[in-house]
C-alpha cells in the first residue's frame, strides 16, 4: 500500500517531466555549461588549502592547512593590496558612486528633449570604450614628449611632469578616468527610475510653491530612493574588486604601492610567478570578504527599512 | 508651435541656461580625447609635436597607419579579435536565447536552475581556479578560451527570458493546435517576433567582445593568439618608462612614436564608433535595465 501511495506523486512528477521533455532539451545544454564553467571551477578553490604543484594532478598534492593563509596575512605585498583596494574602492565610493545620482537628476531637468538626447548619446559613449583604449589616451595626454598636458605645462613656464608615475597622483588619476568613463552610463538606471515618477507630483508641488530645488529634492530624489539603496548594495558589496583592467593597464613600476590592488596581487602571484596555491588563498579570502559586505549591506539596508537586494 | 501647456516649458530660467552650458562643457570633455587621437594619427609626427590642442589637421596623411600595417605587429591580434567578435556572438547570442527560452517557462525543477543560475552572478571562483580548470581543458593558449566561458550570459540571459516570458501565450497556443512542436515555436514565432531584443542583446555581445582584455591577459600568453585590446596594452606600457619616444628600439623592445600609439588607438576604438549608433538606440527603450530586478 504504501508503495503505491509513494509511487502516485512519483509517477506524476515522472509524468510532469516527460511532458516537458522538449522543455529541457533547451534548459539542459545550459545547466551542463553553468555546472563546467561556473559552478565546477569552485572544486579548484582546495588548492588555497594544497601544495599545488603544476606538474601534479590536484588529488596527489599535499594537504597544506592554513599555511598560505597564514602567509598571506604576514606578508607586506598582501596587505598593501589589500590597503590599497580598499582605499581606491572608498574614494569611488565617495566620488563615483554620487555622480551618477546627480547627472541624472540634472539630466531630467534639462528642457528641450532633443538636447537631452544628444546629450545622453554622447555621454555614455565612454563606458563602451574599454579601459586599455583610455590608458592609451591618458598616456597621450601626459606624455613628457609631446603630450597635451606636459606642453600646456610648457607654455606656463613650468617643467615637464611625470603625471602617471606619480604616487601621490595615481589614485586620484584611477578615480577622475572612471568618472569620466562610468559616471554618464551610470546615469541610466537612474533615469529610467525617474521616468517612473507620476508628473503630477511635480505640478502639485509647483502648484504649492516648491520651488526647483525643492522638487529635486524632495520628489525626483525621494523617488529613486530605492534605486540608490540597491545600486548602494551592490556597489558596497564589489568593494573587493580591483577594477582589474583599469588599474592593470594604468599601473607602472613607479606607482605599485599605491595602486596594487588584490586582482592584480592575484594575477601577479598566481598566473605570472606560478604561486597558485599561495595566489588562490588572496582569492578566496577577496571572495569571503566580498559576501560577507554584500550579504551586511544588504542586511543594514533592510533594518533601515529599505527594501533590499534579496 | 513652441507654445505648449507643459508648464515646465513655460520659461527659460538662469538655471535652465547654465545647464545647458555645463553639459556642454561635459559633451566636449567626452568628445575631445577621441577627436584628439583621430586628428593625432592623421597628421605628421613634427605637426603633432608643434601642436598642443589638436583640433583640425592641416595636412592629412596616413603614414601612422601605413607603418602600423607595414610593421605588421597588429595583424595577428586584429584577426584573432575579428575572428571571437564575429563566431563568439553568433554563439553567444544562440546559446544565451536557446536557454532564455527554455528558463521562461514552468516545469518540474525551474525554480532550483532560476536559483543556481542567479548564484552564479555573486558566487565567482575567481581567476587562479578558473585557470586550472581551462588548463584542464586545454583551453589555455586556445582562442576557444574567449568563446566557450562566455556562452551564456546569465545577464542577458535573465533579460531576454523576461521578454520570452511577456510574450503572448495565445499566439504559442495557436501553433501548438496547429501541430507545431516547441522548436517550431522558437525558430518560426518566438524569435521573429523578439529581433529587436535580441538585436539589442547580439550588439552589447558584439561589443564585449571586440572589448576582450582581460581573457587575452589571464589566460593566453600565445602572442598570436592575443587579443587587440591586449596588444593595444602591450605597445603602450613598452615605453612606461618615458625613455624614449623616437620610433627605434631600446633594448628588445620596440618603442613607437606617439602618432604610432594614436593610430592603433584608433583601430581599436573605430568598430565600436560604427556599431554605437545602433546601440544607442536602444538604450531609451530601457531594455537593458529594469529587466534584472525583475
Amino acid at each position: 500500500m504504501t508503495s503505491v501511495a509513494k509511487r502516485g506523486p512519483a509517477k506524476r512528477l515522472w509524468r510532469e517531466i516527460w511532458r516537458n521533455r522538449c522543455i529541457y532539451s533547451f534548459v539542459i545544454p545550459g545547466v551542463i555549461f553553468y555546472f563546467i564553467f561556473r559552478i565546477y571551477p569552485l572544486y579548484f578553490m582546495q588548492i588555497a588549502f594544497r601544495d599545488f604543484r603544476v606538474t601534479r594532478p590536484l588529488q596527489k598534492c599535499a594537504w597544506a592547512g592554513f599555511k598560505y593563509f597564514q602567509e598571506l596575512f604576514t606578508s607586506v605585498g598582501f596587505r598593501t593590496a589589500l590597503v590599497n583596494t580598499l582605499a581606491i574602492n572608498f574614494y569611488k565610493l565617495i566620488f563615483c558612486f554620487p555622480a551618477p545620482i546627480l547627472m541624472a537628476l540634472l539630466l531630467n531637468e534639462l528642457k528641450f528633449s532633443a538636447f537631452k538626447r544628444v546629450t545622453q548619446t554622447i555621454l555614455y559613449l565612454p563606458h563602451f570604450v574599454s579601459w586599455v583604449i583610455i590608458s592609451s589616451i591618458l598616456l597621450n595626454f601626459t606624455s613628457v614628449y609631446g603630450g597635451m598636458f606636459n606642453q600646456i605645462r610648457a607654455l606656463m613656464g613650468l617643467k615637464p611632469y611625470t603625471f602617471l608615475a606619480q604616487k601621490s597622483l595615481f589614485r586620484s588619476i584611477l578615480v577622475l578616468s572612471d568618472l569620466w568613463k562610468e559616471t554618464g552610463y551610470g546615469a541610466i538606471i537612474y533615469l529610467a527610475a525617474l521616468l517612473s515618477i507620476d508628473p503630477q507630483l511635480y505640478e502639485a508641488a509647483e502648484i504649492d510653491g516648491a520651488n526647483r530645488f525643492q522638487r529635486m529634492w524632495h520628489i525626483s530624489l525621494a523617488g529613486i530612493k530605492e534605486t540608490i539603496v540597491v545600486m548602494l548594495i551592490l556597489r558596497v558589496g564589489s568593494m573587493m574588486s580591483g577594477g582589474f583592467s583599469q588599474v592593470y593597464s594604468l599601473m607602472n613600476s613607479q606607482v605599485m604601492s599605491v595602486g596594487d590592488t588584490l586582482d592584480t596581487f592575484v594575477y601577479r602571484m598566481g598566473i605570472s610567478n606560478n604561486r597558485f596555491s599561495y595566489a588562490s588563498a588572496a582569492g578566496i579570502f577577496n571572495a569571503v570578504v566580498a559576501a560577507i559586505l554584500l550579504f551586511s549591506t544588504d542586511r543594514f539596508a533592510k533594518r533601515i527599512g529599505e527594501r533590499g537586494l534579496f | 508651435m513652441a507654445k505648449t501647456n507643459n508648464h515646465f516649458r513655460r520659461r527659460l530660467t538662469a538655471f535652465d541656461i547654465l545647464l545647458m552650458v555645463f553639459f556642454c562643457l561635459l559633451m566636449v570633455i567626452t568628445v575631445y580625447p577621441f577627436w584628439h587621437c583621430t586628428v593625432g594619427s592623421l597628421i605628421s609626427y613634427t605637426e603633432y609635436m608643434q601642436k598642443t590642442v589638436l583640433l583640425w589637421p592641416s595636412e592629412i596623411t596616413f603614414s601612422s597607419y601605413a607603418f602600423v600595417l607595414k610593421q605588421g605587429k597588429i595583424i595577428h591580434p586584429m584577426i584573432t579579435t575579428v575572428i571571437i567578435t564575429c563566431m563568439g556572438t553568433v554563439f553567444t547570442l544562440f546559446c544565451t536565447s536557446f536557454m532564455a527560452y527554455g528558463m521562461s517557462k514552468k516545469y518540474p525543477g525551474s525554480a532550483v536552475i532560476t536559483s543556481v543560475v542567479v548564484l552564479t552572478m555573486f558566487i565567482d571562483a575567481g581567476m587562479i581556479p578558473r585557470y586550472l580548470l581551462y588548463r584542464d581543458l586545454k583551453l589555455l593558449n586556445n582562442i576557444w578560451v574567449y568563446v566557450l566561458p562566455a556562452l551564456v550570459n546569465t545577464y542577458y540571459m535573465i533579460i531576454l527570458r523576461t521578454n520570452y516570458a511577456s510574450f503572448p501565450h495565445e499566439m504559442e497556443e495557436a501553433a501548438r493546435i496547429d501541430g507545431a512542436g516547441e522548436y517550431g515555436i522558437y525558430f518560426r514565432i518566438v524569435l521573429p517576433l523578439n529581433v529587436p531584443a535580441l538585436a539589442t542583446v547580439g550588439l552589447f555581445t558584439a561589443v564585449g567582445y571586440w572589448n576582450t582584455y582581460e581573457t587575452s591577459v589571464y589566460y593566453v600568453t600565445n602572442y598570436d593568439l592575443k587579443t587587440l585590446q591586449d596588444y593595444l596594452y602591450l605597445m603602450i606600457s613598452n615605453v612606461g618608462s618615458e625613455s624614449n619616444n623616437a620610433i627605434g628600439t631600446s633594448g628588445n623592445a620596440t618603442v613607437f612614436s606617439e602618432n604610432i600609439k594614436l593610430a592603433n588607438t584608433v583601430i581599436a576604438i573605430v568598430p565600436i564608433l560604427l556599431v554605437y549608433p545602433f546601440v544607442q538606440k536602444y538604450f531609451t527603450k530601457g531594455i537593458m535595465i529594469g529587466a534584472l530586478k525583475g
